[in-house]
């Protein structure tokens, strides 16, 4: 009678089956795969997060390119969003600036003397905060012809 | 049995006679085929035990892949589905936060924020044609978004840029047109929800009619006259006129 020692010993030293063996091959396939889509899903949720703020790279090229109008909007978006960060403050205050000095000129012009005097408020306010981007208050005055 | 040779009695497990040793041929032949049974019993024992622990080991396998697809498939749908899934359940949120929500609706309304407000009704997805901010903001929803569009492009329009082309003044000339569509449109529910009259939010929209003037007024070039006359406008006028105001700008760029 062949007793359970020799069969285990007997099946240690035999190969395992081409079946089996094609069936971890799988499994491992499918774990990576299974990895690969656990880190898609994490991403996708962090990118959904992320494309809701935006940072400071994008908003200094706004700001170079002259395109202030796009920086309102954006650094709007970001106060939405509660994007605080002391990083982004002398970019908001550009924003904030321009805005400010846009209604400035409108009030001015249309007469509205306690909506220019509000908006100058804004815009001394916002002046405060430039920072190193002091030099962008003479470019947005140019822009908007305010003397 | 009796042994063939003194005549003693037998067992078919005795091989020999036990008193004369006489061989049993009877016993050898049964002791044979025991034993041939027994080798034949632990043959299929290990046959069976052997194919059990090869299906177990199968289907164990077949099991954790079937597992592990279907983790897969659901990640992979909700990776493919993540800004629906997100939006979904930013707008349950709004639903349950409505008295806060408003407030801050309001604040931004009472310091002509339209931007701010804009900004907040997409992020929290404040749907203006149902849900609960339908009957009192659905309409300044749709107006404060076609608003936001239209300023984008004026001040690209008022303030060109490097690459600002003669286009601009078509994107204006499409942002003004929905504008004043939302602006004057009869607005009612897809659900049949009446429309909840508020001061506060009556005079933000005209407040941003206001703006959209004054801008044109004061930064594009256009007269008392020409700013007040847009809404009556056909397309093409427009597009005239906006393509005249634009094109002398570009050129003073350049």
């Amino acid at each position: 009678m062949r007793n359970s020692i020799s069969r285990r010993i007997r099946s240690a030293g035999e190969k395992k089956p081409l079946g089996i063996l094609l069936l971890d091959i799988a499994i491992m396939v499918m774990f990576l795969v299974f990895l690969f889509m656990a880190g898609t899903a994490v991403a996708a949720f962090r990118e959904y997060q992320a494309d809701r703020v935006y940072q400071p790279v994008s908003l200094y090229y706004r700001m170079e390119d002259g395109d202030y109008g796009r920086m309102v909007q954006m650094v709007w978006q970001n106060r939405v969003m509660g994007e605080t960060d002391q990083e982004y403050a002398e970019y908001y205050a550009v924003a904030d600036y321009f805005e400010a000095a846009v209604q400035y000129r409108i009030c001015t012009e249309t007469g509205d003397s306690a909506g220019a005097e509000k908006w100058l408020e804004k815009m001394a306010d916002a002046e405060g905060r430039l920072g190193m981007f002091s030099e962008e208050k003479e470019k947005i005055r140019t822009c908007l012809g305010i003397r | 049995m009796k042994c063939e040779n003194c005549g003693a009695n037998l067992t078919l497990e005795e091989e020999n006679c036990p008193f004369c040793g006489q061989p049993n041929p009877h016993a050898k032949q049964h002791i044979r085929d025991m034993r041939h049974y027994q080798n034949e019993f632990e043959d299929t024992k290990e046959h069976v035990y052997k194919s059990t622990k090869l299906y177990t080991q199968i289907v164990v396998r077949v099991v954790i892949l079937a597992v592990l697809a279907i983790l897969s498939v659901v990640l992979f749908v909700l990776a493919d589905n993540a800004y629906s899934f997100m939006r979904d359940r930013e707008e349950k949120r709004s639903a349950k936060n409505y008295e806060e929500y408003s407030r801050i609706l309001d604040g931004y309304l009472e310091e002509e924020n339209f931007r701010a407000f804009e900004i907040f009704c997409e992020e929290h997805v404040l749907r203006s044609y149902d849900g609960p901010y339908a009957p009192k903001y659905g309409k300044i929803i749709s107006v404060s978004r076609s608003y936001v569009y239209l300023m984008d492009y004026l001040w690209r329009y008022a303030f060109p840029l490097s690459y600002t082309t003669i286009q601009q003044a078509e994107l204006v000339s499409d942002g003004l047109e929905n504008f004043y569509r939302e602006l004057n449109e009869e607005w009612t529910s897809s659900y049949g929800v009446k429309r909840v009259s508020d001061e506060k939010v009556t005079a933000a929209m005209e407040k941003m009619e206001e703006n959209v003037r004054e801008f044109l007024f004061i930064y594009c070039g256009f007269t008392r006259e020409e700013a007040d006359s847009i809404p009556e406008l056909s397309k093409a006028k427009r597009m005239l006129l906006l393509e005249e105001k634009l094109e002398g700008r570009l050129s003073d760029e350049k």
